[in-house]
């Protein structure tokens, strides 16, 4: 449906937002003002609205300003003593105080075709364009574009589920980026804002969308701010004029029925698939949900040469992908590296470790798993890079050197899953605050292991099935940490 | 179709429950009513389908090949669901008088072996006697969200819902208000799909 | 040792499915919903969930009881029974009966024989003479048939529905949850006609506030403004209409303008609806079509039959009906108002409305083996009103209270007394068995066997969960037990009345009513419901009528005019329009309810929706006690400000809480046509109680007294 038709509910963050933005938190006043406004069922909205961290109900504005993310931590930063302080997002300048920051053009470390500069015309969007929906998707699955967030799903197919459908398209792009560590997606739109445009109107070229949504995380004013610049200048190239919904907080946004589930003014919490969001997305509609990574990448695939995507990276990843690197590293930044890559080779650029060696990497965030230096010769690919853990993921990379604490990082990490398990499904509810308290020393009356296998095959989504990683890995790769 | 189930070859119906169940293969289920779509969020049902660990509830039966309800895994990994949900019921939850499903997750860990949980108990200690009929007693619930299901799918009144988030998720009339001062229109569909004791009617009730 | 008995809800028109949950002690401890009901669909609303512990209420009537020496005693059944045989006998030729709507089809069979094979008259009605005659009325005059085209699930499948006067959140809580379902999840547009801001317009497109009874000049408003836009459905009004040339010329020089002049509605919005409605968005694979649901707020007017024709007009015109996702619903009140009628409990025609000849008769006079009364018998309101004539003189009323359901209770009551002999035969004392020469103790629906009939004409079956209360017995049984005793009196043979079960007098219904022959308590138990018609016993049902043709062969146009608004209207003295209806706590006049403590816990005061401005003039706060006062009498309860009630109106639902009920006030003038009362509009005036005795210090003049004056009728407990 286009973007008119959605019904009223789609605005429920917008409008929270607007109350946020007033009052400084949200009352039950004023979801109860929204609700009506939008028809939305007071108990609805009220549990969507108490959702989302950044609401801040009954907390007030935050009483500080300081980073709570690992990055920052690693580097000094004292603890937070605000529940709901998370990362800023500039682990490059760690520790960092304050809000969030326009993404510095000199933090891009390494740039490949994807950063190398922003694209001056639309010659690949021209080529999309003549070749038209079929001939395009074809590109695509030859190139071997897979999906940027994390999962690395292929696109070209995941395009052809939803035209298969043959109803009205919804194409969302998510630029949540609510993992602490990573920041690619806020560089890229504010560093090459061009590239993802060129990438966006190349994907409204061949999925025709009847409306175009980028939810962008509520905290990150710089890229919204960049986005809605870029989009403003854009227009002309797109078929719809895209609608950007600011988002409340929440880690687990990034899964994307999730994040369906919030455009809708739902309670952001996982759907059952199937349906898959390519059959019955926003609204019922078909949708197509991607990474703003992805979407770049579009721009890269259809300017160049024939195959010169597929030049880079592996036969099964083809091209590069973006990592964001920070924690106790001499360059910490954004780094453009070939898919398969050795993530060693990451870590030399970056030139190494401040303090001796590298003590750790925690590949993936809080969804990812420690890899100790003996192990970073690992490729950094779809898939685990390690089986206790580690993976590529979105491309969130923190090193930890001899200065670091890497049981007080695996409490993190824990800590991290444990509050933002949306509640939903009982072993990542019930089962992530037991195992933070596990590592705390609490006696649990069942294996750490055990409980972490319970919690990693029993979750609902990608949260909890993924949790377990840095626990786990920590606990393989340093077992007298837990002893 | 068909569905091969612990390497027997069963008529596949819906749901990998649903075709366990009408083959009369018990599995342990909690948060899916026989009158709502699946929640998929107890995770009682888990069993492994073509290798992976998956709720039974939430998979189409037509989308897996074969079914192994018995493996050490998914024993064990159901065990340790069980044991978490049972966490989250502590002593002062009512024992007495629920609705019609109220020892559902009572008889649920018996007929898995589970007679108590290793996990310390914890749960939230809201109480609502506030409507006329029933009475809310957090001390019991599961949040298996049926009883939100049952209020905003079946019914569509939407008296309830599941407010804040992780461990601070509560059964909520309106913004977190009295069932009273909701929109609650008392039609009991909540109750009638509680598998414990947190909805229970105040007179007469089924167990 | 407890039992689940699987049955059929004993409250509104919906028919929801219910499995009682019954202890050894025969107590209901609860009900469940059924999932496999195709009505129902697994929900319930409170009263089927948690209302229906009045069965084992203690102030059941558990055994009959006769007046002597002016007061109701005890009785055995054999005296009681003997008494009533030997006074009815006495009365053949002025006497009448109301049947109950809360009953089973066959109860209401059996009364139906008993009326006209042993007191020889057709003097027989029931409260649909108080809800939908006048929709009754029209439908079978433009159509041939009575009863609700559709299924529920059309309003799930339909593009858009018209609710028109009803309140299904309050009254078809059930229906309404559909609705909901159909507008949240499919985008169905919803359009509300009600001078009453309802739950339900939160969800609707389009909300249109009338005055009250102008809907002639609405819905006329609304076909001149499909005609403007050319969006008739020229096809259908062809080949499955007759009356057109007329109906057209009669709006002939009729603009859009005037009537939303008449109706105070503005004529963009009526234009918006009408075409919304005449042609209604495509939004999925479904063939977009448009319900037409009605209530009291068309019917309950004296010109409530020109309203319901002005409705049934706008459905042949643009033919939204007789296909999946359209159709015309007048919702039902009673569990089974539908069936009562269908099984003849009406004075104009026999089971199965069928009009009296003698081809009609035949089939009944030959299996009864006796002649039958063919002239129309009087309608309920006329045989209460004709009680001062000395027509009536005797009555057998079933299940109802007219003492609480008919317009201007006193005047009914100075009537009802004036009776030389009354038996009244109910689940409990009310107001009505006070006045009887005997009153009767009858089973409630969990304590029999039956069959009950939904509005979607679904026949479903009702089930004896426990053993009848005291003495108590099924109304087929008790009426069956007079009919033997009295038979041999009349020269019919007593073995027309010696069933021994019910499924025994279903099939003698269905043999005798076509649409209803392919059904049998057998085969109901084994398919479940089953909508008639259902002629043969391999018909699968119907769920939706006039697909193909009309009952009476082409649909008709009916021409109708705006008339006067209403008998009554605010003046000087009574500047405030009182409007009544139902709440969903209390069903209708709160018999049932009023013993159902969560039901009272809920609702305990009766509720005066008053609109913040009057209120404020009136000196009257949200929750002060207030009265309420019309020509014919008063009523005290508690105030409730609200702008969901316009200004200058109030709205009272008609259930007794404390010693009010708005039928004291309400006005006992008439539909010509169905003879339906007048109770959504009459004058009033409110005060607030505290205030008022300070006045009466004041002038020494005691305000509490109704005003005097000519103190005019009667029933409804629907």
């Amino acid at each position: 449906m286009p973007a008119d038709e959605l019904p009223p509910r789609f605005h429920l963050l917008t409008r929270l937002h607007d109350a946020l933005e007033r009052e400084g938190s949200v009352s039950r006043e004023a979801v109860a003002g929204v609700a009506a406004s939008l028809r939305i069922p007071l108990a609805e909205a009220w549990e969507a609205a108490t959702s989302y961290p950044m609401f801040r109900f009954e907390l007030g504005k935050p009483s500080e300003t300081r980073c709570g993310g690992l990055s920052c931590a690693l580097n000094g930063a004292a603890p937070s003593r605000d529940p709901s302080a998370g990362c800023r997002f500039r682990c490059f300048d760690a520790p960092v105080d304050g809000a969030e920051e326009p993404f510095p053009e000199e933090r891009i470390c390494l740039a490949g075709p994807l950063l190398a500069d922003d694209v001056g015309d639309w010659k690949g969007l021209v080529t999309a364009q003549r070749q038209g929906t079929d001939a395009a998707l074809d590109v695509i699955e030859a190139a071997g574009l897979r999906g940027r967030g994390g999962a690395y799903f292929p696109v070209a197919t995941k395009w052809r589920g939803a035209i298969a459908q043959r109803r009205p398209i919804a194409l969302v792009v998510n630029a949540e980026e609510g993992e602490p560590g990573v920041f690619k997606d806020r560089a890229l739109l504010q560093r090459r804002p061009r590239r993802f445009i060129e990438g966006l109107a190349i994907a409204a070229a061949v999925l025709r969308p009847t409306v175009i949504v980028v939810f962008v995380n509520g905290e990150a004013a710089p890229m919204r701010e960049a986005l809605t610049g870029a989009l403003r200048v854009s227009r002309a190239l797109l078929p719809v004029e895209p609608l950007v919904v600011s988002g409340g907080g929440g880690y687990v946004l990034g899964e994307e029925t999730t994040l369906l589930n919030a455009l809708e003014g739902r309670k952001p919490v996982p759907r059952l698939r199937p349906p898959f969001p390519v059959e019955s997305g926003l609204f019922g509609m078909p949708t197509v949900v991607n990474n703003v990574e992805t979407i770049a990448q579009l721009s890269v695939v259809f300017r160049g040469e024939a195959g010169s995507f597929r030049s880079l990276g592996t036969q099964d990843a083809p091209g590069t992908k973006l990592f964001s690197l920070s924690g106790r590293v001499k360059r910490p930044g954004l780094y453009e590296m070939q898919l398969g890559s050795p993530l060693r080779e990451l870590v030399e650029h970056a030139g190494g470790a401040i303090d001796g060696p590298v003590a750790a990497v925690l590949a993936g965030g809080p969804s990812g798993g420690f890899l100790p230096e003996a192990e970073l010769d690992r490729l950094l690919l779809p898939g685990m890079m390690h089986a206790t853990g580690a993976v590529a993921g979105s491309g969130g990379m923190v090193v930890l050197d001899s200065s670091s604490d890497l049981h007080a990082a695996v409490l993190a990490m824990a800590a991290f899953n444990a509050d933002e398990s949306c509640g939903k499904c009982t072993p990542c509810r019930e089962g992530l605050p037991r195992l933070l308290s596990a590592l705390q020393g609490s006696e649990m009356g069942i294996g750490t292991d055990d409980l972490l296998e319970v919690v990693g095959l029993g979750s609902l989504c990608g949260l909890g099935q993924m949790a377990p990683g840095p626990i786990r890995s920590a606990r393989h790769f340093w077992p007298e940490l837990f002893a | 179709m068909t569905l091969l189930v612990n390497r027997t070859v069963i008529a596949a119906v819906g749901s990998v429950l649903d075709t366990l169940l009408a083959a009369g293969i018990d599995l342990p289920h909690l948060c899916k009513d026989d009158n709502l779509a699946a929640i998929g969020a107890c995770r009682t049902c888990l069993v492994e389908a073509d290798g992976r660990i998956v709720a039974a509830c939430a998979t189409p039966a037509s989308s897996v090949k074969a079914v192994e309800t018995e493996t050490e895994r998914a024993r064990k990994v159901r065990r340790g669901v069980l044991h978490l949900t049972l966490s989250m019921q502590t002593d002062t939850a009512p024992t007495e008088r629920g609705g019609p499903l109220a020892g559902t997750v009572a008889e649920t860990a018996v007929r898995a072996g589970v007679t108590d949980t290793p996990f310390n108990r914890v749960s939230g200690r809201a109480e609502d006697p506030s409507n006329p009929f029933f009475s809310f007693h957090e001390a019991a619930c599961i949040l298996c969200g049926r009883c939100v299901s049952a209020c905003q799918s079946l019914q569509h009144i939407s008296a309830i819902g599941l407010a804040g988030r992780g461990r601070g998720t509560v059964v909520s009339p309106g913004a977190g208000d009295a069932f009273r001062d909701s929109v609650c229109t008392s039609c009991g569909s909540c109750v009638a799909a509680c598998p414990t004791t947190a909805l229970r009617p105040k007179s007469g009730g089924a167990a | 040792m407890n039992r689940r008995i699987k049955s059929t809800c004993p409250y509104c028109g919906v028919g929801c499915g219910i499995t009682l949950n019954v202890d050894a002690s025969d107590r209901i401890r609860w009900v469940d919903d059924d999932p496999q009901n195709l009505s129902s669909d697994g929900m319930l609303c409170v009263k089927g969930r948690f209302g229906t512990t009045y069965v084992n209420h203690a102030d059941r009537l558990t055994t009959p009881l006769i007046r002597r020496n002016g007061e109701l005693t005890e009785a055995t059944w054999n005296d009681a029974l003997d008494l009533i045989a030997e006074r009815f006998l006495a009365f053949r030729g002025s006497f009448g009966s109301f049947a109950s709507a809360k009953a089973t089809n066959e109860d209401a069979f059996v009364q139906q024989k008993f009326v006209r094979l042993v007191m020889g008259t057709n003097n027989i009605d029931h409260c649909t003479r108080l809800c939908h005659s006048p929709s009754v009325e029209a439908m079978l005059q433009q159509f041939g048939s009575g009863a609700t085209s559709n299924s529920y699930t059309d309003y799930e499948a339909a593009s858009c529905i018209v609710l028109v006067g009803c309140d299904p959140g309050s009254n078809h809580p059930v229906i309404a949850s559909r609705m909901r379902r159909a507008i949240d999840s499919r985008g169905t547009k919803l359009i509300v006609v009600n001078p009453r801001r309802i739950e339900m317009c939160d969800r609707a497109t389009i909300f249109l506030q009338p005055r009250p009874g102008t809907d002639v000049g609405l819905f006329t408003g609304m076909a001149r403004s499909i005609l403007d836009a050319r969006l008739e459905n020229r096809a259908f009004v062809q080949s499955r209409t007759e009356g057109f040339a007329e109906w057209l010329a009669a709006l002939n020089g009729v603009s859009v303008d005037e009537c939303a002049e008449t109706c105070g509605v503005a004529a963009s919005d009526i234009r918006a609806a009408a075409l919304l409605y005449a042609r209604p968005p495509v939004l999925d694979a479904n063939e977009p079509g448009s319900c037409l649901v009605w209530g009291m707020g068309v019917t309950q007017h004296t010109n409530g039959t020109a309203n319901a024709h002005s409705l049934l007009n706008l459905a042949l015109l643009t033919g939204q009906l007789g296909r999946p996702g359209s159709g015309v619903s007048p919702l039902r009140g009673q569990n089974n108002v539908q069936g009562c009628g269908d099984a003849g409990c009406v004075p104009d025609s026999l089971p199965g409305y069928q009009k009296y000849s003698n081809e009609t008769l035949a089939p009944f006079e030959e299996l009864w083996g006796s002649g039958l009364p063919s002239v129309e018998g009087m309608k309920a309101t006329d045989m209460i009103e004709r009680i001062a004539l000395g027509d009536i003189r005797a009555m057998y009323i079933v299940g109802e209270n007219p003492l609480l359901s008919e317009p201007n209770v006193h005047h009914a009551t100075e009537l009802i007394q004036s009776l030389d002999f009354l038996v009244v035969q109910d689940l409990f004392m009310h107001e009505t068995a006070q006045l009887a020469d005997v009153v009767l103790p009858a089973c409630s629906f969990a304590e029999k066997d039956g069959t009950f009939t939904n509005s979607e004409r679904r026949v479903q079956r009702v089930r004896r969960a426990i053993a009848p209360v005291g003495e108590s017995r099924p109304d087929w049984e008790i009426i069956a037990e007079l009919g033997r005793r009295m038979a041999p009196a009349v020269g019919v043979d007593s073995r027309q009345f010696s069933y021994t079960n019910s499924s025994q007098v279903f099939d003698e219904m269905a043999t005798l009513t076509p649409f209803l022959r392919g059904l049998s308590h057998d085969r109901l138990d084994r398919d479940g419901g089953i909508q008639w018609p259902c002629p043969t016993p391999d018909h699968p049902g119907t769920p939706f009528l006039y697909g193909e043709s009309f009952p009476r062969g082409l649909g008709k146009f009916v021409p109708v005019r705006q008339s006067v608004a209403a008998g009554e209207l605010p003046d000087a003295e009574y500047p405030l329009t009182l409007n009544t209806g139902r709440v969903l706590y209390h069903w209708h006049g709160g018999t049932i309810t009023r013993r159902v403590e969560g039901l009272m816990e809920s609702l305990s005061e009766l509720p005066i929706a008053i609109h913040p401005s009057d209120a404020a003039a009136a000196g009257i706060a949200d929750s002060d006690p207030v009265v309420l006062f019309s020509r014919r009498g008063r009523g005290s309860g508690v105030a409730v400000t609200t702008d969901s009630v316009q200004p200058g109106s109030v709205f009272v639902p008609f259930v007794k809480l404390g010693e009010s009920a708005a039928n004291f006030l309400t006005n006992n003038v008439y539909d010509d046509v169905s003879r339906i009362p007048e109770y959504k509009v009459c004058a009033a005036r409110i005060e607030k109680r505290r205030e008022r005795r300070r006045v009466r210090e004041r002038n020494g003049n005691d305000g509490d007294q109704a005003p005097t004056g000519e103190l005019p009728t009667v029933l409804r407990d629907k």
